[in-house]
């Protein structure tokens, strides 16, 4: 069920931002009324007010995503024992946190991926970093039954921390 | 109990309400705009002003009958942004507008501010460098400088 729900996660937030942002490049087009004006929502995400929200968001989804990473992995079965079922849980929390972040990541912060300024700018250190720890944290949350899950799970959440420590200094 | 919550409510409404509006333009969805204005709601927040800031992405939504407007010249390291000018030089009634220029200078410091009788557009305006990546203290005191004046700005034109 977990790994449903990530999946879900990821499809829906490859395709919300170009639906979000798309928006207003389709000028060319016919115009259509659209059965959900969704203009008013678009101002409101793509302005100042939505940058701040989405910038929040992205703050407290990845200190959510490392702190119930660490949960995840000392409330594991071969560590402290606990039920298998509340490791799964708290790492799909974690995983869905990661998954959410990027989304959020991109959507407020897509256009700072550049190598206008170089290669290696905090930005896209951060962002390599960040995208690659939550690819990591949902790769572990896929493979649960391998061998490899511990050392995946706790790469992805140690790069998801050092990429947000990385950003704050 | 109730009472506090009604009255409570009710202040926040009127508060709401009759809170100075200031509309402040952008022109671009770039760093510098989306920072700057994010950070002039949060200082007038912080300095707990009751100010209402409403956000325009295009100078076209300008009614004309604003207040205080607050035009974000940003993008360039020297000047007017033309979409700027071009507008200003159609605006007759000029009072409402500070024009706030924040020129990409690299990790330089600026602060100034050149009264509308010595503009060459005839407004009030505030020079900052726009830095949003490091924030050491001497850019967050240039960032309060700015903002403070502007602030200073925003309450002498809704006396006018």
């Amino acid at each position: 069920m977990f790994k449903k729900i990530t999946i879900y996660l990821v499809v829906l937030f490859l395709l919300l931002p170009s639906a979000l942002f798309a928006a207003e490049a389709d000028s060319t087009a016919t115009e259509k009324k659209p059965l959900i004006d969704m203009s008013a929502f678009n101002d409101y995400i793509q302005g100042p007010d939505g940058y701040q929200l989405l910038s929040t968001t992205h703050d407290v989804l990845g200190y959510s995503a490392v702190l119930l990473g660490l949960t995840a992995g000392l409330f594991s079965p071969p560590l402290l024992g606990v039920d298998e079922d509340i490791h799964g849980l708290i790492g799909a929390a974690a995983t869905t946190a990661a998954v959410l972040n990027i989304g959020v990541g991109f959507l407020n912060y897509g256009n700072r991926l550049s190598t206008s300024e170089g290669l290696f700018t905090k930005d896209n250190i951060h962002i390599v970093m960040g995208i690659t720890g939550g690819v990591l944290m949902l790769v572990a949350s896929l493979t649960g039954e391998s061998d490899f899950h511990p050392i995946i799970a706790g790469l992805g959440t140690g790069l998801m921390g050092a990429s947000i420590v990385f950003q704050i200094f | 109990m109730k009472r506090v919550v009604v009255l409570l409510i009710f202040l926040s409404v009127a508060f709401t309400v009759f809170a100075a509006s200031v509309t402040v333009v952008y022109l671009d969805r770039s760093e510098t705009n989306l920072e700057a204005s994010s950070y002039i709601k949060k200082q007038a927040k912080s300095n707990k002003l009751s100010h209402k800031f409403t956000f325009a992405s295009k100078l076209s939504a300008l009614k004309g009958d604003e207040k205080v407007v607050v035009l974000l010249n940003t993008g360039r390291s020297s000047g007017t942004d033309p979409r700027i000018s071009a507008y200003l030089d159609t605006v007759q009634d000029k009072r409402a507008i500070i024009l706030v220029n924040l020129y990409s200078i690299g990790k330089n410091i600026l602060t100034g501010s050149v009264k509308s009788a010595d503009s060459a557009y005839g407004v009030d305006e505030l020079s900052s460098a726009s830095q949003w990546q490091d924030r050491d203290a001497a850019v967050q005191a240039m960032h309060k400088q700015w903002t403070a004046e502007l602030f200073r700005l925003i309450e002498v034109k809704q006396t006018l």
